[in-house]
């Protein structure tokens, strides 16, 4: 039996198609070198193969073994989390409906129930969906989110003057931008300025269109992680230490300079220092009404139950912004505490499940996804004690909105499609053609076995 | 020293993981490197091999990334964190076994011897 023969008689016992080429080339390069060491010891090319075949053991039982490994799995814990995190989350809807309808006089629980559904159909599409598509189609994603903000940003209507509304779309960025650093991986300098481009560009549409910083910053916080994380995983073959410390000195030093140039309007100078003053403890209650609102709200808090403050009646959008003070006020911070504690455990294991991938361009996008929950839960947290005062926060399978239940569920789907096809896809991180600290280390190896 | 198969194979994932632990390798370094070590008592195919690797990577025991060496391009296993913990946990398991073993045969020679 040829080579050729016996890797396609292994790789037919193999159900999923796409784990073949995995194997088949690991097993491939191994048989070449055991025939390279016999041929080493005397023996002829020919004898020295089919030798290394017969070593390697009978094709089918190898094979059954390789199919029984590599198959789509589905991630059951991810699944029950999401599950169980959607019926809370309805349930919280539903109950903070029946508190504000006096206030808002709109039934917003039917159309949460509407978004929830149009979320879990979308990550469904996601799951079976190959993610892989991320990394090979990134560009003409990147440039259909952009059409779309640019027409968004043109003719889409004004609320509250500004297009606030769709900002938290602009988090789709985060998976394009992991397939955009995997794509241009492995090409140095030029790989890396032009993901810096796309997203210096991404961060000035995103203000633009939008109109507000809040996601912005945010997003643009997620995706410089992103960049940091890919240098420092060698993707780019450039110097590690030197790149990410002039990296996050430009990004120190830039909005420095955004406002000592007067980048910054009136009223946005205003909301600055309305921040500083909550710091530094001298808030002017008429200034920052709300999060004053918020931080009375929770110390009136029981340990468990209700502590019978009209929280509908103090806080606007709770339904939105203040789910965690509504959890906090209504059930004790007992409560509020294992829903923030369960949601920061969902995002480590994100980074958890990120860390065992294989599959480089699997890691980045759940590394991404899990920067995003994982920072949106914190800044919503933040918000809710009065820390921070940027409008419009998100909390992940919790907050009302079309737009937050798509964020919520796409990521989702592309979370639990790289956990089932984690044992699947074919392709391992590679180094390129620069010198690590482990090329060196292996050829020095190999140069001293020569010796 | 012909070995009977049956008690290597239980302890395969054993010494890959305590190869690992010293440093990372490729398929054929493990095969070579524990027959050396071994005085070829340890002679384990290819086609044992790679399936365990792949389970252990799998379980999140193992990473695996391909690195380019002197122009071939080879696929080089690590031991990850929760490898090195259960690798301990396999040698503590392995260490109970292999002293239960001993103390039945000594026990069985020392009684006989003393009779």
């Amino acid at each position: 039996m040829g080579l050729s023969d016996y890797l396609n008689t292994l790789t037919a016992q193999m159900r999923c198609k796409k784990a073949r080429s995995l194997v088949a080339e690991e097993i491939s390069a191994h048989i070449l070198d055991q025939k390279e060491a016999f041929m080493a010891g005397g023996m002829d090319e020919d004898a020295a193969l089919k030798e290394s075949i017969r070593q390697m053991g009978d094709p089918v039982t190898v094979g059954m073994e390789m199919d029984r490994i590599h198959r789509p799995r589905p991630d059951w814990k991810f699944l029950i989390f999401i599950a169980v995190f959607s019926v809370i989350g309805l349930f919280l809807q539903y109950e903070m409906n029946q508190l504000s309808i006096d206030y808002t006089y709109v039934d917003y629980f039917p159309r949460h129930c509407v978004y929830t559904v149009v979320g879990l159909i979308v990550m469904a599409v996601l799951y079976f969906l190959d993610y892989t598509i991320v990394g090979k189609y990134a560009l003409r994603f990147w440039g259909l989110l952009t059409v779309y903000f640019l027409w968004a940003g043109l003719f889409a209507p004004l609320r509250n003057g500004s297009h606030g509304y769709i900002q938290l779309t602009l988090y789709l960025y985060v998976p394009v931008f992991a397939g955009l650093l995997y794509r241009y991986r492995m090409q140095g300098w030029r790989g890396l300025c032009k993901c810096l481009l796309l997203f210096v560009f991404t961060a000035l549409l995103g203000i633009r269109c939008t109109g507000l910083y809040n996601v912005t910053a945010f997003l643009s916080l997620t995706i410089l992680i992103m960049i940091t994380a890919a240098v420092h995983r060698g993707w780019f073959g450039v110097p590690i230490k030197r790149t990410i410390g002039l990296l996050w000195a430009a990004v120190c030093l830039a909005p420095i300079l955004f406002i000592c140039l007067g980048g910054l309007a009136a009223y946005q100078y205003d909301r600055l220092m309305a921040m500083i003053s909550m710091f530094s403890g001298r808030g002017d209650t008429t200034f920052n009404y709300v999060a004053h609102a918020a931080q009375e709200l929770l110390s009136a808090a029981k340990p468990l139950g209700n502590s019978g403050s009209s929280i509908a009646e103090r806080l606007p959008y709770i339904f939105t912004d203040y789910i965690f003070t509504y959890v906090v006020s209504c059930y004790g911070y007992l409560a509020g505490a294992a829903v923030v504690l369960a949601l920061l455990g969902g995002v480590a294991r994100i980074f958890r499940l990120s860390s065992r991938l294989t599959n480089e361009l699997g890691w980045m996008i759940s590394f991404g996804c899990g920067c995003v929950f994982g920072i949106e839960t914190l800044h919503y947290i933040l918000t809710n004690f009065g820390i921070l005062i940027f409008a419009q926060t998100y909390l992940p399978f919790f907050s009302y909105g079309l737009r937050a239940s798509i964020l919520t569920y796409s990521f989702s789907g592309l979370l639990l499609s790289i956990y089932r096809y984690k044992d699947v896809v074919g392709e391992v991180r590679k180094f390129p053609e620069f010198k690590t600290k482990v090329r060196v280390k292996v050829k020095l190896e190999v140069e001293k076995e020569e010796e | 020293m012909a070995v009977d198969k049956s008690l290597i194979s239980g302890s395969t994932t054993l010494l890959i993981l305590k190869l690992l632990s010293e440093k990372e390798m490729y398929g054929y370094e493990m095969i070579d490197t524990l027959a050396k070590r071994s005085e070829n008592v340890f002679e384990l195919k290819a086609g044992t091999l790679y399936p365990l690797l792949h389970t252990l990577v799998s379980q999140g025991h193992l990473t695996c990334r391909e690195l380019d060496c002197s122009g071939k391009i080879r696929k080089y296993y690590r031991i990850t964190k929760e490898g090195r913990r259960f690798l301990r946990q396999k040698t503590e398991e392995w260490n109970e076994y292999a002293g239960a073993v001993a103390r039945v045969l000594s026990f069985g020679g020392n009684a006989y011897g003393t009779v």
